[in-house]
């Protein structure tokens, strides 16, 4: 029985893009992103003060903060593909988000595809941890085609408002 | 014939001790007439747990787990069970268990008390078993801090100890 809620969003849908991370899959709304590129840690610019534990640098020319996704949603294993690439050589994708009138960056294994999604698809997580810790990642999807879960995250909301001005102060 | 006679009688020596081990016992021993309840036997490490059956809502195969963002370890992670996405979890460690990795014998047991509900993960379930409610002894103190305060008893068994699962605290304490 479908109720008023899922009724209003039945014909809404929504843009996502797949990413892989940490050999697990997420789903971010596409709308939110605004570059996806091929990227090396090399690449970045070192800080000697880094203000957050899952900040890896900044780039240039901007100054935008780098995150490593796997380590801020804290999805890392041991011995995964994710763990630092201390040669820097290693290529993976950076997703660019705006967040608080600027850009940030979060560093994905890949970006695998593109999928549009029925709102009244998407299904709240089991609270298995308190709610505000789970605001990063709150919508669950069931594709039934690949019979997997798809979980639905917005990285920026990992990131608290006060390490978000930590990290803008430290850029100034 | 005299064969017969000699293990009637031996029966009826077993009987008789029988009876005379349980009036001994007094009020420890199971009622006969004592009301029942039915427990799903499972394993954790080299312990044994019970969970009350009508707790349980499903057993399923552990395949196809999700892992959640931002979870503690004890959140394996989500699967969709009949169309049910539900939280799987580990309660190894918040009973003092080493976590030892998980082999094709695991199963999730689905179980909810006071309105919450999670899978829990077990190494192997056994069999469900009766047990009267004169036969569960307070817990032990022996079972260390963490396993008396998830347990709301423990059952004696010939060859095994049974630590009853408190359920609703369980899911409370790892906020499912």
């Amino acid at each position: 029985m479908l109720d008023l809620m899922t009724l209003s969003l039945k014909n809404e849908t929504l843009e996502l893009l797949i990413v892989r991370v940490a050999e697990v899959q997420l789903a971010i709304r596409s709308s939110s992103i605004k570059r996806l590129e091929n990227f090396r840690l090399k690449a970045l610019n070192k800080v000697d003060k880094i203000g957050h534990p899952a900040l890896l640098g900044y780039i240039s020319p901007n100054f935008t903060a780098v995150f490593d996704l796997a380590r801020l949603l804290k999805l890392e294993t041991p011995g995964s593909a994710n763990e630092p690439d201390e040669t820097g050589k290693k290529e993976s994708q950076l997703l660019q988000i705006e967040y608080k009138g600027y850009l940030a960056g979060f560093v994905v294994d890949q970006a695998q595809e593109v999928v549009r999604v029925n709102l009244a698809e998407l299904d709240v997580l089991p609270s298995v941890v308190e709610k505000a810790r789970l605001r990063p990642a709150a919508w669950a999807l069931w594709r039934k085609d690949e019979q997997e879960i798809l979980i639905l995250i917005e990285p920026t909301e990992a990131i608290s408002a006060e390490e978000w001005e930590q990290l803008n102060r430290q850029e100034t | 014939m005299e064969e017969n006679k000699s293990s009637s009688n031996s029966n009826e020596d077993i009987l008789a001790r029988l009876r005379q081990r349980n009036e001994n016992q007094g009020q420890k021993g199971p009622n006969r007439n004592e009301p029942r309840q039915r427990y799903l036997a499972f394993k954790l490490g080299e312990e044994w747990f019970g969970l009350e059956v009508s707790q349980i809502r499903e057993i399923s195969r552990l395949d196809n787990l999700t892992r959640v963002p931002l979870t503690p370890t004890h959140v394996m992670g989500i699967t969709n069970l009949r169309g049910n996405i539900t939280a799987v979890i580990d309660i190894r460690g918040v009973l003092g268990l080493e976590r030892r990795s998980l082999t094709n014998s695991a199963r999730i047991i689905v179980a909810g008390a006071q309105g919450l509900e999670a899978g829990i993960v077990a190494e192997l379930v056994s069999e469900v078993i009766e047990i009267a409610r004169s036969q569960i002894e307070p817990p032990l103190l022996t079972l260390g801090h963490e396993r008396g305060k998830y347990s709301t008893g423990v059952v004696q068994q010939s060859e095994r100890m049974l630590v009853i699962i408190n359920l609703s605290a369980v899911l409370v304490d790892l906020k499912v």
